[in-house]
């Protein structure tokens, strides 16, 4: 018996285009996605061994080899690959344990941001203005309306007039910085963006007719939400949570350069712009580095969220 | 429309009020003690008695804050611990420096932004375009207190080289372009790359609507069908945009200040968060969601007079 290979060929298009309709197709032929993936992938893999990766403790001061004889951090040398920095420690070393500081920030912050954002957005919308129906013993019934979408979306509206990064410095400064406090500040001000966005999509959603539909054969509310609406969540949750990290990493080095980021002697990029600005002028390399890093991270995630946004669209302009 | 404003007048007084509260709330459990911190590492029990009791912070929660929120009322922000100066004036004269740099910072990014994303919506996918989508997505990642290091390490090599385009230290001088133009460069470049990737994507939207085919179809010439049919309605959301960002810089630029030694409100905000002053930090908070707020205002209200559609 011989094999149809033209056949074959054609069945597996088919079951290609079924199956995975247009995402895979418009996101593999998109550099920016294969450049932000692989950036993405090492730069968490380095985060993940780091211990392996690293040459040295990110903590041992070298006190003798990591100083010049005026107590000045070392250039590049055979020993530190990258040099030390003010206190003698390998700068590589903390570089590398520095990715571990923004990813554990960044992503912890912004699942807790997608999470708050995505639950008020959504029950927000769905929720719309409930007549809550009160039953008093004579059995006259009251209704009172409850309105849960003004409320929440006008909460939104206020923290998105709060100043972000200045109030963030206030917390992390009364309430003294912390890895938990610092991840928690950024995520109580970063998680409106979501919540008005799926807001947006869920507006729509609850008008259509397989919600009606899910209603008609009694399906109940929080079911509806949980397993009809969501699964359309999906995409834009996706590519917002991507993008999300980004600008998660900024604000975590952000906070650090203004010295009220994760604390001493943890290893973060933007304390550690902050630690060494007065060695700059004689050795920029110890500004340049942790800055390349930021920026590093933060267009990874970057070109990963956009070239997820332009799969998912079938709109898209870009 | 007077309804309009009326509502969002006061949705701007309550956003105010609700901050107001939360600041208070953080001086009132903030682990350290204000009294202690007044009075000094020296003074007596019976001293930071004393200064508790005149400070009022042995009063109970809820009657220290009616006090406070009586205060701001009459725009008293209170007095800071390190100064010993009151609050409100510390900020205000500050208030000219942070001006002029985010009025610059602004400019900046709408010349270089604006234009660019308009010539790139009207040529979708020529290099131009290409070029310009990834220009702006490496700018909108790159940090901008490190741009503003490695700007004023290029000064500082220019210096070295005897070339003297920009003033390298030595003070600030108010409406001194020499001065103003780096900062406003670093403040500017990244929100012209977002200024860029915003008015492509708004203009290509209208490119795509039914009116802009229909002013087509009746013959009209493409450089009118773009520049007075589309660009009106897209420009919309960037003059939104412009809105909200001027408040928020107004508010204290705080990182860029930070870079220059610019001595605006965003400087004083880091400053008193050093000197773990209080009620200067609050204060700064406070003043930069006043500007947000105000702007927010402007901008709704501009909006509805330009749009009806909003006023219902």
């Amino acid at each position: 018996m011989t094999v149809d290979v033209q056949a074959l060929r054609v069945d597996h298009e088919v079951a290609f285009e079924r199956g995975r309709p247009r995402f895979w197709r418009v996101l593999r032929r998109n550099p920016a996605f294969w450049i932000g993936a692989v950036g993405v992938i090492v730069i968490i893999g380095l985060a993940i061994f780091a211990p392996l990766v690293a040459p040295y403790d990110p903590d041992h001061q070298f006190r003798r080899e990591g100083l010049n004889s005026h107590g000045d951090p070392v250039g590049p040398n055979a020993m530190f690959a990258l040099g030390t920095d003010h206190l003698g420690r390998d700068y590589l070393s903390r570089l590398l344990f520095g990715a571990r500081t923004s990813l554990t920030v960044g992503i912890g912050a912004n699942l807790l941001a997608t999470m708050i954002g995505v639950t008020v957005g959504a029950v927000a919308a769905f929720a719309g203005t409930p007549r809550i129906v009160l039953r008093r013993r004579g059995g006259k019934a009251t209704r009172i309306a409850i309105p849960v979408e003004s409320i929440l979306m006008r909460i939104t509206d206020a923290v998105l007039s709060f100043p972000a990064l200045l109030l963030a410095i206030a917390l992390v400064a009364v309430l003294g910085p912390s890895l938990p406090l610092v991840i928690i500040v950024i995520a109580s001000v970063l998680w409106t963006g979501i919540a008005r966005i799926v807001y947006g999509r869920v507006v729509v959603i609850r008008e259509t007719e397989f919600i009606l539909a899910a209603r008609a054969v009694g399906v109940h509310e929080a079911r509806i939400l949980a397993r009809h609406v969501m699964p359309h969540l999906l995409s834009i949750i996706v590519v917002y949570a991507t993008l999300g990290i980004a600008s998660t990493v900024l604000f975590e080095a952000t906070l650090s350069f203004l010295g009220v980021g994760v604390p001493p002697p943890a290893a973060s990029w933007g304390g550690m712009i902050f630690e060494h600005i007065g060695y700059y002028k004689s050795d920029p390399r110890v500004v340049i580095l942790p800055g390349i890093a930021i920026m590093a991270t933060i267009l990874s995630f970057n070109l990963l969220g956009d070239a997820l946004a332009d799969a998912f669209d079938p709109h898209s302009w870009r | 429309m007077t309804a309009y404003i009326v509502r969002r007048l006061l949705w701007a007084i309550l956003v105010l009020f609700a901050l107001a509260i939360i600041t208070f709330y953080l001086t009132y459990v903030l682990p350290a003690d204000p009294a202690r911190l007044v009075a000094g590492v020296k003074a007596s029990p019976e001293d930071v008695e004393r200064i508790r009791h005149a400070l009022g912070l042995d009063q109970p929660f809820f009657a220290q804050l009616i006090t406070y929120l009586g205060r701001l009322a009459h725009l008293d922000f209170g007095h800071s611990y390190h100064q010993d100066r009151d609050v409100l004036p510390l900020i205000l004269e500050r208030f000219p420096a942070t001006l002029q740099l985010a009025l610059a910072g602004l400019a900046l990014e709408l010349v270089i932004g604006v234009p660019l994303g308009l010539m790139a919506a009207t040529r979708r996918g020529t290099w131009f375009d290409r070029a310009a989508t990834a220009t702006t997505i490496v700018l909108v990642s790159a940090p901008s207190f490190w741009v503003g290091y490695l700007i004023l390490e290029a000064v500082f090599q220019l210096h070295n080289a005897k070339i003297d385009v920009f003033p390298v230290g030595g003070t600030y001088k108010p409406f001194d372009l020499r001065y103003l133009f780096l900062p406003a460069l670093t403040l500017g470049f990244s929100g012209a790359a977002y200024y860029n990737r915003l008015m492509r994507t708004t203009m290509l939207d209208e490119l795509h609507r039914d009116y802009v085919r229909t002013a087509r179809a009746k013959g009209i010439g493409e450089t009118r069908v773009r520049w007075r049919h589309a660009l009106r309605n897209a420009i919309g959301p960037v003059m939104t945009q412009v809105g909200l960002d001027l408040g928020f810089f107004l508010g204290g630029v705080v990182v860029v200040e930070q870079v220059f030694s610019w001595p605006g409100i965003g400087k004083l905000a880091v400053e008193s968060i050093m000197t773990a002053d209080v009620p200067l930090i609050m204060g700064t908070v406070l003043f930069g969601t006043l500007c947000i707020v105000t702007a927010n205002l402007f901008v709704d209200i501009l909006n509805a007079m330009l749009d009806p559609r909003i006023r219902l």
